[in-house]
């Protein structure tokens, strides 16, 4: 089934269908949240809620771009918006935050679900460095380096250009790499 | 050396970490959960909408200044009101002293009938 038909069909309530495209997506959906918001639980339910939209936004979907494309879209602004919440919750007001800095070494603790068992800790370090990187730096790499997505599949859903997102990445990896030095010339591993 | 040598190792050890992995996959029950999410959410009631209307930052932050606005300008149509009030009274005892000297003046001028 080609994606007009898919979406008209959607569009029409078919709840098979609609099944069939959480089946489909709901792995890359919440692979793409864990890799941002490192939190199993927040993850699922941002997966939730990114199938609640899609199912509620359909009728407004004018398929200018791919299924895909839409669905990482959401996914990511649905992620960043959780984590926002999450860290003024966590700051417990604006005036807290103008004199609790936000701790700087706390210990890298996530452990994504499907890493190696042999990489385990170099990729608890990795996400740690991921959370210090500009959002839009870490976007790309998640989107690129986790869920494996090429220059142009990144561009449409951050709604930039090729050479932006290999300038993106670029710089990601140099950030990664000096926070990774820092960190394991502090912790001494 | 050696250490330096031993932590750009770790480093890029921790950058290809990601190369080779599996998708993470979630609860087996997330279908479950996305189909009584949407039919417990199919219809948001009117306190619903009218809640996320008036929670929106720009309409909380336009009812502030409705509410400032409205206090500004009864403090000062009070004032006006007291000023003219003032205004009057003064008038009025002019007007009453006016009388007054006026009935004196005619009574005196009249004094045969």
């Amino acid at each position: 089934m080609n994606q007009p038909e898919t979406i008209e069909k959607l569009k029409r309530g078919d709840t098979a269908l609609f099944s069939d495209v959480v089946n489909k997506w709901q792995d890359k959906v919440y692979n793409t949240a864990i890799s941002i918001v490192q939190n199993q639980e927040d993850a699922e339910d941002i997966c939730q809620e990114v199938f609640v939209q899609l199912h509620e936004s359909i009728g407004t979907f004018r398929g200018e771009a791919l299924l895909s494309t839409w669905l990482y879209r959401i996914t990511v602004n649905k992620a960043l918006d959780y984590e926002k919440k999450k860290k003024t919750k966590k700051r417990g007001g604006l005036l807290k935050a103008f004199f609790i800095r936000e701790e700087s070494d706390e210990p890298a603790h996530f452990e994504h679900p499907g890493v190696l068992a042999e990489n385990k800790e170099s990729a608890k370090a990795l996400f740690y460095a991921l959370k210090k990187l500009p959002e839009s730096q870490r976007i790309a790499f998640v989107l690129h380096k986790i869920e494996g997505n090429s220059y142009d599949e990144i561009a449409a859903i951050t709604s930039s250009t090729r050479m932006a997102v290999e300038s993106l990445l670029a710089r990601a990896k140099m950030n990664l790499r000096k926070i990774l030095k820092n960190w394991y010339e502090k912790n001494n591993h | 050396m050696e250490i330096n040598k031993n932590i750009g190792e770790k480093v890029e050890r921790a950058l290809h970490s990601m190369d080779v992995h599996q998708r993470a996959t979630p609860a087996p029950y997330l279908a479950t959960r996305i189909n009584a999410a949407l039919s417990a959410g199919k219809q948001p009631g009117l306190w619903d909408k009218f809640y996320a209307i008036i929670t929106r930052p720009a309409v909380a932050m336009a009812c502030i200044a409705i509410v400032l606005l409205l206090n500004i300008m009864i403090i000062t149509f009070n004032d006006n009101t007291e000023a003219v009030r003032f205004q009057t009274d003064s008038r009025s005892d002019w007007q009453s002293y006016s009388i007054s000297a006026t009935s004196a003046s005619y009574d005196v001028e009249n004094i045969e009938p």
